[in-house]
């Protein structure tokens, strides 16, 4: 479909992040919205600046020098609307991870319904449910008062009674909140979204709306078999922003020129991921992971159903959360080189220290790899863990974040994918490297033909088809064949061993066939159960992989084999 | 043009520091006072509060508002003590509702009161030893010195200060338990890495006033949190020495009178760990805004390079292939070894 000129607007799509601010430019070219460049800077959020626009302002700049436009006047202001000559833009929209992580209370009637409705979404954004208080909370309401007051939270879910359902219970709930609000200073109290029981909505604003900001939501539990996110995560974005605007100079100055409410970046990449699995429409879901700064976000979606978890794993100010758990082991377990524990422990406090420092030798990319993987990892445990009737297995894995993206080569940013995320039959692997996704998020809202468009034209890197079989075979014994056919006649026949990754020589956009035969019990796919068959596949920039080294991956306990293979691994892939 | 992180590490610099309670406090120092640096500026309500909450209206079986508001005769605010009476019914079977501790009526609602008990006050300490240029009423002050400034990387939190004690010959130098002993009660040392415990035990024990090190392994960083010693790191974890500049600075000033603010590095206030040396003499002024320039002096981060010091020779802020395959923006540094390496420039900090 092409797009009337008369009707195109350029789009320019802000991410300030924890470590990096981004500005993206879609222009429509030849009747088509398309990716016209980004520019990034480190985002100053933090001290001397504590305020967005100076990383802003430098990563709009980069941006004028990669694309040949001029977005910035002499005021240094944004051009908006574009101007005849072509510069400027006549969009603006603004997706936001940064700031302190967000301190969140949630208060509902039943664990299971209401109170966990609460907590699914504060999941949706970088923050933390410091404590939660339901119906069956024995403490007394000056215990809970106390706690709160500790607690000290930006936020307060409150969610409660089906439509015509209870409504003494929640307003208990209200008055402990009151009491709160009362007690604080007048920056010190909680904002409140409230999302129960409609009938009591009016009465509710009225009672805490004397003491602090209050948003209005539709119900999250109409009854209890229906539960009603989608809308209240709208809220949840407009009251976060409002907290961070307050915590960040310069943000309610961007805002006021957006075109529409700025979003958690997570919130962004949620929708995108929706977005795909309703077009795609298979019988498998998509799934995205970004490995932010300070947080991860996964976002796996089936026919338009998305579940939506942000996590405190991030690989800069925390990535010391790796420590945790027992985490240091997973990482031990990954590193090709021979670095003592205490060692790999240090550099990662000393990245804490330093979340912006960059791996400077081989070491310390290494490190750094170990860690994403077992980010990606426990990313996927997570979902698993939150949503048990999520089905693992997706077709496309879509991924971003400086650490996954900015490689030596396309082959290391596979292989990490490949060891963290473990993905099962035959799937693709790709990789958003100018972090555009939650971008096109917020853009859908405004246009929906420019996410459509982008994502037609390409724009993000195919790093090629994988293959996972899964066997019970012992290592070294053959589970598999495979014929290749490329479109000129050529064929060549391969078998697979147990334990190895092989790399099948099919060109970046070219298209063959392979046809697979399975041995020793062998299944292309444990959901399916399929043991032969025949696939069209387009390589990417990685080739075609086939990676038969078993679901979990299985490493050697001795020290050396184990780093040999790995780094075998590593060749293998670049 | 890209932005430079910034350490200050200077012989002699003139410095302010501004403090603030988080809530509304009691300013307990005046414009022009001196200070040292364990000295209150603000005492202000504990974050610990507790509270009672007590139902009048159930107590005294009152039937609405009205009879509450003749019943209930305190104020919001009102301070109380143990047994003062909050509202009596005053009938022929009185019923009295009593405060149950001291503390003060924090807020009243539909016939209850809540009733905040009074607790330890938190307090903010100058950590640095200066004059008081400026008074922020209800909420802190700022103070002016001037004098020899390190900054550190990490602390556990604690102010202190003392005489500066100077037992080593190295920047490398590890602290044993033989160093210590119960003479140096009231002595800041330094020392370039500590990895036994029982040495954060006995400066404990030894009541030292503080403990600067380069660095300090990272299983120890319970016990540091524990003791009530200020411990400051002013390279990190791991085995890295004290910088030689800051190494410089320290032991020219044996036996001066040091502070320690061993707070945690907030990046998001601009507050980080820093010892001070108060000197008499007038510093100049720095700034936090710097851009990189060749012939700077540089700090640098990263696996192998962490506290190395060296001079920025060249600037590339077009991405260049550093060995393990990364293209970034770099600089070629001069190490004090002579060496000349690459490093990210993310991985730099400006010495200003």
């Amino acid at each position: 479909m092409t797009t009337s000129i008369i009707d195109a607007e350029s789009l320019l799509a802000i991410d300030i992040g924890t470590t990096t601010t981004r500005a993206s430019l879609f222009d429509v070219v030849e009747g088509q919205y398309r990716y016209m460049g980004s520019g990034k800077a480190a985002s100053t959020v933090d001290a001397p600046h504590r305020d967005v626009s100076e990383g802003l302002f430098l990563a709009v700049r980069e941006l004028e020098a990669v694309s040949g436009r001029k977005i910035i006047d002499r005021d240094a202001q944004l051009i908006l609307p574009s101007t005849e000559d072509g510069w400027g833009v006549d969009r603006l929209v603004l997706t936001h991870s940064a700031g302190p992580d967000l301190k969140i209370v949630a208060a509902g009637l039943l664990e299971e319904v209401s109170l966990g409705s609460a907590q699914e979404l504060a999941a949706t954004i970088s923050g933390e449910i410091s404590e939660s208080f339901g119906l069956n909370d024995r403490r007394r309401i000056e215990t809970q008062i106390d706690t709160i007051l500790r607690v000290k939270p930006d936020l307060v879910i409150l969610t409660g009674g089906t439509e015509n359902g209870a409504n003494r219970s929640v307003f208990k709930l209200v008055e402990m909140i009151t009491m709160v609000c009362r007690i604080q200073p007048k920056d010190r109290r909680p904002d409140v979204i409230y999302a129960g029981n409609r009938v009591l909505a009016k009465k509710i604003k009225e009672i805490l709306s004397k003491w602090t900001n209050v948003y209005l939501a539709p119900n999250v539990r109409p009854s209890i078999e229906h539960e009603n996110l989608a809308p209240v995560k709208t809220i949840l974005a407009k009251a976060v922003f409002s907290i961070r605007a307050g915590q960040l100079g310069g943000l309610k100055d961007i805002s006021s020129i957006c075109s529409t409410q700025p979003i958690p970046t997570s919130h962004g990449l949620g929708r995108m991921i929706q977005f795909l699995s309703k077009a795609y429409g298979s019988n498998r879901g998509v799934l995205g992971v970004d490995l932010g700064s300070r947080s991860s976000t996964t976002a796996a979606a089936l026919n338009g159903k998305l579940n939506l978890n942000v996590l405190p794993n991030g690989m800069g100010k925390n990535i010391q959360s790796v420590l945790e758990n027992d985490g240091i082991s997973t990482i031990m377990k990954w590193l090709p080189v021979d670095i003592s524990e205490n060692e790999v422990r240090d550099y990662i406090l000393q990245k804490s220290l330093y979340p912006g420092i960059i791996p400077n030798n081989y070491e310390a990319l290494s490190i750094e790899r170990a860690v994403v993987k077992t980010f990606l990892s426990l990313s996927l445990q997570e979902l698993q863990n939150r949503f048990p009737d999520q089905v693992m297995s997706f077709e496309p894995y879509i991924v971003s974040g400086s650490a996954l993206t900015e490689t030596p080569s396309p082959g290391q940013s596979l292989l990490m994918m490949l060891d963290g995320l473990q993905p099962v039959g035959v799937t693709t692997m790709v990789l958003d490297q100018k972090g555009l996704l939650a971008g096109l998020g917020a853009a859908a809202s405004i246009n929906s033909l420019i996410p459509v468009q982008v994502l037609e034209s390409g724009v993000f890197l195919n790093l090629g088809t994988v293959i996972c079989p899964s066997s019970k075979a012992r290592l070294g014994a053959p589970i598999l064949r495979a014929k290749l056919e490329f479109e000129d006649g050529r064929e060549s026949r391969y078998e697979i061993k147990k334990g190895t990754l092989v790399t099948l020589p099919v060109q970046s956009g070219q298209t063959a066939k392979i046809h697979l035969e399975t041995l020793r019990r062998t299944v292309i796919d444990p959901y399916s159960h399929r043991r032969s068959g025949s696939f069209k596949i387009v390589g990417g920039v990685c080739g075609v992989v086939i990676d038969a080294r078993g679901r979990p991956i299985s490493l050697p306990s001795d020290d050396e084999k184990r780093r040999k293979l790995i780094k075998k691994w590593e060749i293998s892939l670049t | 043009m890209m932005i430079a992180s910034v350490t200050h590490i200077r012989a002699l610099s003139s410095v302010t520091r501004t403090r603030m309670s988080p809530y509304r406090g009691t300013v307990l120092v005046k414009e022009g006072q001196k200070v040292a640096a364990t000295d209150v500026i603000v005492d202000y309500p504990a974050k610990d509060r507790k509270h009672i909450l007590l139902d009048i209206r159930k107590t005294l079986g009152l039937q609405d508002g009205l009879e509450f508001q003749y019943v209930f005769n305190r104020k919001l605010g009102e301070k109380l003590e143990k047994g003062d009476v909050i509202a009596s019914t005053g009938k022929i079977f009185q019923k009295v509702v009593t405060a149950p501790e001291t503390g003060r009526i924090a807020a009243i609602s539909s016939g209850r009161v809540l009733f905040e008990i009074e607790s330890s006050s938190g307090q903010v300490l100058a950590g640095i030893s200066g004059v008081v240029s400026k008074v922020i009423d209800d909420f802190g002050a700022m103070i002016e010195a001037n004098g020899a400034l390190i900054q550190g990387v990490w602390g556990n939190g604690r102010v202190g200060e003392g005489l500066l004690f100077s037992f080593n010959n190295s920047e490398e130098e590890e602290i044993q338990t033989s160093h210590l002993d119960i003479s140096m009660r009231g002595a800041v040392l330094f020392a370039g890495h500590c990895a036994d415990m029982e040495v954060l035990v006995k400066a404990d024990e030894f009541r030292l006033r503080g403990l600067i090190l380069g660095s300090m392994n990272a299983e120890l960083i319970r016990t540091a949190e524990a003791i009530e010693v200020p411990v400051i790191l002013l390279e990190g974890f791991g085995k890295i020495p004290i910088n030689t500049a800051a190494y410089k600075i320290l032991s020219t000033n044996d036996k001066r009178d040091i502070s320690i603010n061993a707070i945690k590095w907030d990046r998001y206030m601009g507050e980080r760990p820093e010892v001070f040396i108060q000197l008499p003499a007038v510093g100049d002024q720095f700034s936090e805004n710097l851009q990189f320039e060749k012939g700077q002096i540089v700090k640098l981060q990263g696996f192998g390079l962490s506290g190395k010091i060296g001079e920025l020779i060249t600037i590339q802020l077009d991405p260049v292939p550093l060995l393990n395959g990364l293209r970034v923006p770099a600089g070629d540094v001069r190490l004090e070894d002579g060496k000349t390496i690459k490093v990210p420039l993310a991985n730099l900090e400006i010495m200003g």
